[in-house]
């Protein structure tokens, strides 16, 4: 079970049970995913666009023109690997010591929950707005339910966000 | 879930290649107009025209995805841009239904990093000349 709860200015989250494992578990896959794209482009000066789709989502072009978009990877793919990847480091340690979300680790929970869900969009074959997917085997229908249900996480995660800034405005204004 | 937990083991790490076509990477292909799967055909000179200053050449756009939830890009725009809400929603759904943004003007350093913070947090972000 993952549930977020706000304590006044605090947001609480709890996190056990299966839906913990599978959380980490994707946690851990992702990371190994990126670790493995910088590993590959050590060294090189220009690297390419990855040729993995979801790595491809995930570390986009940044500009339109193949060589200046190459140029502007060399120069912000590294720091946008290691961001990532200390996300996805803060929310495996929420999930070891779960509680109180601090300001970072809560930035680390919406983007790294972003991430996975952008990385499974990317395996389903979701492209278009309102697109399910493509597949139907049983793994298919497992990934779309994981894939919901990162969804309804990180929504969540954002109501409680909005409620303690709207709450916390509130409080400004007496 | 323990059968979710069993179903998707290992699933992140092995790419559906033999499912994977072209219009699955986020490439640009250039030509008459822009197509840019999975965004929407967008005309690029009306929004650039009205945006176009000539002391601040350059522009990011944010371009639409079918994952990214409404409430997170708002989310985003108001907190790294600074934008209120009314500004933050109206960009939101700008690129919803444009299928594109520009988010900001400016010096083209600028743009670089903002369009790296954009893909941190999974936005997908372009850096162009205004007048391009």
């Amino acid at each position: 079970m993952i549930d977020i709860t706000r304590r006044g200015d605090d947001l609480v989250i709890a996190v056990d049970g299966v839906e913990a494992t599978v959380l980490l578990d994707l946690v851990e896959q992702l990371g190994g995913m990126l670790r493995g794209r910088a590993a590959a482009v050590a060294g090189i000066e220009l690297p390419m666009t990855p040729d993995d789709p979801a790595l491809a989502r995930l570390l986009p072009d940044g500009m339109r023109d193949d060589g200046e978009a190459r140029a502007l990877r060399a120069l912000i793919e590294p720091g946008l690997v290691s961001a990532k990847l200390a996300a996805l480091d803060a929310i495996a340690g929420t999930i070891a010591a779960p509680g109180v979300l601090d300001r970072d680790a809560e930035r680390a929970w919406l983007t790294g929950l972003n991430d996975l869900r952008l990385t499974i969009a990317t395996r389903l074959g979701i492209e278009h707005d309102g697109d399910a997917g493509r597949g139907e085997t049983d793994a298919d229908l497992a990934l779309r339910e994981v894939y919901h249900w990162l969804g309804m996480l990180q929504q969540q995660l954002l109501d409680r966000i909005e409620e303690r800034d709207d709450a916390t405005v509130a409080e400004g204004d007496r | 879930m323990a059968v979710v937990a069993q179903l998707v083991e290992r699933w992140l790490v092995v790419p559906d290649v033999a499912g994977s076509s072209p219009v699955d990477r986020p490439t640009f292909h250039s030509g008459e107009g822009a197509v840019v799967s999975p965004m929407v055909e967008v005309d690029d000179r009306t929004e650039l025209a009205t945006e176009h200053r000539l002391d601040q050449p350059w522009t990011t756009t944010v371009w639409n995805d079918p994952v990214n939830l409404m409430s997170y890009v708002t989310h985003v725009f108001r907190t790294y841009f600074g934008y209120t809400r009314a500004e933050a929603e109206r960009l939101m759904l700008l690129v919803h239904h444009e299928g594109r943004a520009i988010v900001a003007t400016g010096p083209r350093e600028e743009m670089e990093r903002h369009t790296e913070a954009m893909h941190e947090y999974g936005l997908w972000a372009t850096v162009a000349k205004a007048d391009a």
